[in-house]
């Protein structure tokens, strides 16, 4: 199974790619950047799945540039809306560790977001999966999804 | 309790007696009517009877039973207010009722009002008259008259919001800003109602002149950000703006109930507005729409308002035409128009409006007519009426102004959105903006009370038979009447029509496209644009190109409509307004998802960029993608690749070429390509694309090289200073004034400009409080001023406008610098420190150790730590089972910690202490543990702007100030931060260490392995702890790093690509300037470079010379370079003594700021205003090259008192 994974956290990936590694057998592409995720995302290579991280720096951190561009609230959802307008179909989950910002009516919850996500990207958007460092729970959850791709894949 | 009798049983039970014989039936409705009536009586909860007849009765009965109901001795005597609406105090409008329930449907709510207004007849029946005359004499400045007027309105129908409105606009007009806020403040001084005074309040800030219709509309809505009634909201909202409605009839439903409490001309005036704009919207008659059509038509027979005449045409009612509609002068004016009459149309329209200004049907033909004369509007120029005609005029001939007329007339629309003409004018707008889809292009319709070509088209088929018929009954020979009968006719027969009617040339025109647009044949329509291509009238362009345009859309031509969407951009820019730009990009993204192709001409990216800011629309990820898709399909990845190409192959640059080049290939836009690497990639190839464009589009020139220089010092800024370190707190300053230039700059036009028209008086009682807190000597302080003034909040300080305005100019700049969804400290906040970081920071010590596990979401408990229970295998069970309770405990209580940190401690808040909502009831704080304080205190308001008077006011300065305030509350809170990480949370932390040491001392066995490891874990966390502490700091002083005077030139050099064999600099001694100085550093060797390269006719080869030394506090700059000049060296001086004369004097700086500030005295400026340098001096001119007296040089001598700026 090929599964590209953009997030920008090294605990998370860690965590992330163990867990993949333990359940599957996985070939994996790392990527850190919304910028270099887009790279991945259109060479011709072939994936089963991508797991994507919702906040994350436009470009890879390098010596030159300490912070990568700056930081995208929703890189996730302009990768999402990039492989729309590029015809990529690879079956999306997002992995976040979402913070609602803001106050009052500016603040946007998770739900909010996974509506607006559903509405905008299906089919390829497969589902959230809110990871938490202190939790188990977001294993189940991302299982379930790639579970329910493979079995898409294989139906 | 006592049962009340009429409850919806016996209602139903009435309802089906009715439907017995009918002979019996008007003794049973009689019966009906007695048992409501007796049912009031007895009941010891009247209004409840009340409400149960509104609710349950069928329309039918409602209207047949309101007025015996309603007048029944014990509702009367329930101080109801539908009793009590002609009130002759202000105080007493909008009271609460007794009578408050949740509205109906929208229907039986309109039937409610209109009953009531019914029983009012004797009142409302020449209201109209007065109101008519009240906006004539408005429009044309009779202030007198209007006044008079409205005394009267008061006194006769009492008195009501909607004459506050009026006498608010009227005074300002009339006496200024002066007299209208004085009236607003004796209404706010008044015992007047809460909900009033909200509303007075928003009135007389949409009466002054100087504010925009988007500032206005921003004040308003965050005005109601925090409101979270709804209804209320809503009501608030629509008295305003009465153009604004409600999407729910739910909500419409609550403005009549609302309106109940306040006063008769208030609920007339919107029941009939409201009404205007629910007939023209989709609206489905029900059953009973009949019940209400008879009240409206009673209300019309009791009240002849011919805005009722529209109406009921509109309910499908046929009411024959008026007097005013058959008025034959006016029917002249559109005869004489199509026949190309136009200066009897110019005369008869003046003569006609100058006492009926607002028949605004007249105003289009009246303004073509002076267009295609080329005469002026001769109208009294002091009028309402000329400002509205004037900017229709602006509109129709697509000028420079067009897009400042249009929101004018929004603006206006806004302050006079209680007079029909605000209707009216928005009819005008949303007819004339082509992508505006609205149903309230027909609303200004209902108001039109004289004849108009196109009124009948808002009417039903049926209606518009009997109008047409009727009109063409009563003038059988008007070519205008008849042009409705032959609009629909063959077109043979209408060409016909056209030539026995001598029509003219250019009706024909317009007349002809149009009918052939309605008749789908559009290749008559782009017939008739492409033969009126080169005319000159502008307005019968703009109508032909734009019926042209959407009859290619119709034909699925979409790539040639955008084509010609752009070549009408291109020729002139001030169509933008009218062209469909929403319409195309629609279908051309519907057809994208179609046949999953972009289209890849260099108009779509204009188009959707042109769609981005100049409609608001959603299309800016699609403008980056068509930025890289354009590129991509003509074989090219950046634009310079582009440049190259058409260089190399000689093309030239066209217009849409350079204009993709210009706004297109920006950072913004391209960041997002693939063929971008990074940031600073990004920035680069902006830079090189401007260098290119300084050449390809040297007209702009100035604007390039300017942008040049602030890429190229941000770069420097970027590569040099380690500011955006990781995990520091940050605010992209650079993004967050950008953001002020666009949401901030009108507050700030409107303060100062409220500051010059008002001399401001400060509170003294406040200013001695100020000093009392700056005054504490140190050694008694144990918080700063700012943390105690931030403290202090004091009941009772008086405020003005200019207070408030002040206030919600700090508001709105600590809104964009807090939560700004791009630049704000909450993006940083929540990306780089909430987002998972803290957590995993602050696990990882425990992790590494093992001590810490995972929780099961699902059975809410943490896991089974595998690690130990291998490891003590030999340990009992019991034991085990110890250890596992007390490591899974540990966990919890980490994992705690560290939630209550990121979910309630660093979180951002911007609540006041007392906050309260529109009531006064005080509102609970969302954030109310956040350590990230970014509130400000009445008193705190005050002390910053006192010291803001005291400085400079020019905007720069003004901003500078404003972020250093949000500045010092950053510093405040980080170091509140520090402190609770410090002794609260850290504390916490080792707490649950000591209690998991503590818990295992139980265990005799040997464990030791583990007590190692929290020990271990504990050490670590000492170090992850001082680490996260350090995050919560920021670069002191300077966003920018010292840097050497050096680095200032090299940046200037590149701007203008010096090489390094042209320019020879030596630097002496020269200390590291100060970080905030490199601004106006590269500013002054700009100027330098620039003269240098202006004058000296050498172009870039000049060779420049640069002399630096630092000599006690000085930094002496000596420039030179060479000149070609056949002239005399007394001669070129002589030419430049002015210059050196007027150096630092006021006429040359005010000069200077006109100019855009360029040259030598800009550089006054810098020095003195900037910096603040209290001494400098600047010599220039030319001289004799020391070793070649051939060659002549200029020469710039600076010397400058740099003390305080040097590291």
């Amino acid at each position: 199974m090929n599964i590209l994974l953009i997030e920008d956290d090294d605990e998370k990936r860690k965590k992330i790619t163990d867990f993949l590694l333990n359940n599957y057998n996985p070939t994996i592409m790392h990527k850190k950047s919304f910028h270099s995720g887009l790279k991945e995302l259109v060479s011709f290579k072939s994936y089963d799945c991508v797991l994507l991280d919702m906040s994350m720096p436009s470009f890879d951190i390098t010596v030159n540039d300490s912070e990568g561009g700056s930081p995208e609230s929703f890189a996730g959802r302009k990768l999402l809306e990039q492989m729309k307008f590029r015809f990529i179909n690879y079956p999306t989950i997002v992995i976040t560790q979402f913070d609602s910002f803001g106050e009052y009516k500016e603040k946007r919850s998770l739900e909010e977001l996974k509506n607006e996500l559903s509405e905008k990207y299906s089919p390829i958007y497969k589902g959230t999966v809110y990871y938490s460092a202190s939790e188990n729970d977001w294993q189940n959850i991302l299982k379930e999804h790639i579970n329910s791709i493979i079995k898409e894949q294989n139906d | 309790m006592k049962k009340l009798k009429f409850g919806q049983n016996n209602l139903k039970s009435w309802k089906s007696s009715s439907m017995k014989k009918k002979s019996q039936q008007l003794k049973t409705e009689d019966r009906l009517l007695k048992r409501i009536l007796s049912d009031i009586n007895s009941s010891s909860n009247p209004l409840k009877v009340l409400y149960l007849f509104k609710k349950n009765s069928s329309l039918a009965e409602l209207s047949k039973y309101f007025n015996e109901v309603i007048s029944s001795k014990k509702i009367f005597s329930s101080n109801l207010r539908i009793h009590k609406l002609v009130q002759t105090e202000e105080a007493n409008i909008h009271i609460e009722d007794s009578f408050i329930h949740k509205p109906m449907d929208l229907l039986r709510e309109l039937v409610w009002t209109a009953l009531t207004l019914n029983s009012y007849n004797s009142y409302l029946k020449d209201f109209y008259l007065k109101r008519d005359a009240l906006e004539n004499s408005l429009l044309l400045n009779d202030f007198e008259i209007s006044l008079s007027l409205l005394d009267e309105i008061d006194r006769k129908y009492g008195k009501s919001l909607w004459s506050i409105k009026n006498r608010l606009n009227i005074l300002q007009r009339k006496e200024g800003l002066d007299a209208q806020k004085a009236y607003a403040k004796t209404l706010k001084d008044s015992s007047i109602s809460t909900s009033s005074k909200i509303l007075i309040y928003l009135f007389s800030i949409g009466a002054e002149e100087n504010i925009s219709y988007d500032y206005y509309e921003r004040i308003t809505n965050k005005f109601f950000e925090r409101f979270n009634i709804r209804s209320l909201f809503e009501y608030y909202k629509y008295k305003i703006n009465a153009e604004y409605i409600p999407d729910e009839d739910l909500y419409i439903s609550h403005i009549l109930i609302h309106e109940r409490t306040s006063s008769l001309v208030d609920m007339y005036e919107t029941f009939l507005n409201l009404l205007s704009h629910i007939v023209c919207m989709n609206f489905k008659p029900t059953n009973e729409l009949d019940v209400f059509i008879r009240i409206v038509r009673k209300m019309y027979k009791n009240v002849p308002d011919p805005r009722f005449v529209n109406i009921l045409r509109m309910l499908d009612v046929y009411v024959p035409l008026t007097e005013l509609e058959k008025n034959e002068t006016i029917l002249n004016i559109f005869d004489n128009f199509e026949q190309a009459n136009y200066l009897e149309v110019i005369q008869e329209s003046e003569r006609i409006l100058s006492k009926n200004p607002n028949y605004t049907s007249l105003y289009q033909p009246y303004l073509e007519s002076i267009y295609i004369l080329n005469e002026q509007i001769s109208l009294d120029s002091n009028t309402l009426l000329y400002e509205i005609l004037v900017k229709y005029q602006d509109m129709l001939t697509t000028n420079d102004n067009t897009q400042n007329a249009i929101n004018d007339l929004f603006k206006l629309l806004v302050t006079y959105s209680n007079l029909s003409i605000s209707n009216q004018i928005l009819s005008i707008l949303l007819n004339y903006l082509i992508d505006e889809k609205s149903y309230k292009s027909k609303v200004g319709y209902i108001s039109t009370s004289i004849f108009n070509l196109f009124k009948h088209n808002i009417y039903s088929e049926n209606i518009k038979e009997k109008y047409i018929q009727e009109y063409t009954t009563v003038y059988s020979s008007a070519p205008s009447l008849q042009l409705l009968i032959n609009f629909n006719a063959k077109e043979e027969s209408f060409l016909s029509f056209l030539e026995n009617k001598h029509i003219s040339e250019r009706s024909k025109t317009t007349l002809l496209s149009l009918y052939y647009f309605t008749k789908k044949e559009y290749e008559h329509t782009a017939k008739i644009a492409l033969n009126n291509v080169y005319t000159s009238d502008v307005i019968l362009k703009n109508t032909v190109q734009t019926m042209f345009i959407l009859s290619l859309l119709r034909q699925n031509k979409h790539i040639e409509a955008m084509k010609e969407v752009i070549n009408t951009y291109f020729i002139n820019k001030n169509t933008m307004a009218i062209l469909p730009v929403i319409d195309i990009v629609d279908v051309i993204i519907e057809n994208i998802e179609k046949t999953f192709k972009w289209p890849s001409e260099i108009d779509a990216p204009i188009l959707f960029y042109l769609c981005t800011i100049s409609r608001n629309h959603d299309t800016e990820s699609r403008t980056e993608y068509l930025y890289e898709y354009y590129l991509v399909s003509h074989d090219y990845k950046r634009p310079t690749d582009l440049i190259s190409d058409y260089i190399n192959n000689q093309n030239g640059f066209d217009e849409k070429t350079i204009f993709y080049l210009d706004k297109i290939c920006i950072p913004e836009i391209m960041k997002t390509s693939l063929y971008i690497d990074d940031y600073i990639d990004a920035e680069k190839e902006r830079i090189k694309v401007c260098h290119h464009l300084i050449s390809i589009d040297n007209k702009n020139e100035k604007r390039y090289l300017q942008e040049i220089k602030d890429r190229e010092q941000n770069l420097f800024i970027k590569n040099e200073s380690s500011r955006i370190e990781k995990n520091k707190i940050y605010v992209d300053i650079e993004g967050i004034k950008k953001s002020y230039s666009k949401e901030l700059k009108n507050d700030y036009d409107r303060l100062m400009s409220l500051i010059e028209t008002n001399s401001y008086q400060r509170d003294s009682e406040v200013e001695k409080i100020i000093d009392v807190l700056k005054n504490i000597p140190s050694e008694e302080k144990n918080v700063t001023y700012e943390e105690a003034i931030n403290s202090l909040y004091i009941s009772n300080i008086s405020s003005n406008e200019i207070d408030d305005l002040f206030q919600k100019i700090i508001e709105l700049s600590r809104d964009i610098f807090v939560k700004n969804e791009h630049y704000g400290l909450d993006v940083y906040l929540s990306t780089k420190i909430r987002h998972g970081t803290i957590s995993n920071h602050l696990r990882k010590p425990l992790e590494k150790e093992n001590i810490i596990t995972l929780k099961n979401s699902k059975l809410n408990e943490y896991e089974e730590n595998a690690y130990w229970s291998k490891l003590f295998y030999n340990l009992e069970s019991s034991e085990i089972t110890l250890i596992q309770s007390k490591l899974k405990n540990f966990s919890k209580r980490h994992d705690d910690i560290i939630k209550n940190l990121t979910n309630n401690l660093l979180q951002v808040t911007t609540s006041d202490h007392i906050n309260t909502n529109m009531d006064g009831k005080i509102i609970e704080n969302e954030n109310k543990e956040a350590l990230f304080k970014y509130n400000f205190t009445n008193i705190e308001l005050k002390s910053i702007f006192y010291s803001f008077l005291d400085k400079d006011l020019d905007y720069d300065v003004f901003i500078s100030n404003i972020l250093q305030v949000l500045w010092d509350k950053t510093d405040v809170n980080l170091k509140n931060i520090r402190n609770v990480l410090d002794t609260i949370i850290y504390p916490q932390i080792l707490k649950n260490f000591n209690d998991l040491q503590n818990d295992l001392q139980v265990i005799d066995k040997d464990i030791s392995p583990l007590k190692n490891a929290i020990a271990q874990s504990r050490t670590e966390m000492n170090q992850s702890f001082k680490n996260l502490i350090a995050w919560f700091a920021r670069m002191e002083d300077s966003e920018i790093n010292d840097y050497e005077i050096k680095s200032a030139i090299d940046i200037v050099k590149n701007i203008f690509r010096k090489q390094e064999n042209n320019l020879k600099i030596n630097i002496d001694n020269m200390p590291y300037l100060k970080g905030k100085t490199l601004d106006s550093m590269v500013d002054i060797f700009f100027i330098i470079f620039d003269n240098a390269f202006k004058y000296s006719r050498l172009n870039d080869k000049t060779p420049i010379t640069i002399n630096i030394e630092y000599v006690d506090s000085m930094m002496n700059i000596y420039v030179t370079n060479e000149i070609q000049s056949s002239s005399s060296i007394d001669e070129l001086n002589g030419s430049i003594d002015i210059i050196r004369l007027n150096y630092g004097t006021t006429e040359a700086t005010l000069k200077t700021n006109k100019e855009g500030r360029s040259g030598f005295n800009k550089i006054w400026k810098i020095l003195t205003k900037d910096l603040q340098i209290p001494e400098h001096l600047l010599n220039f001119g030319y001289v004799q090259n020391s070793n070649n007296p051939d060659i002549i040089e200029f020469y710039v001598d600076l010397k400058i008192n740099v003390k305080g700026l040097v590291v």
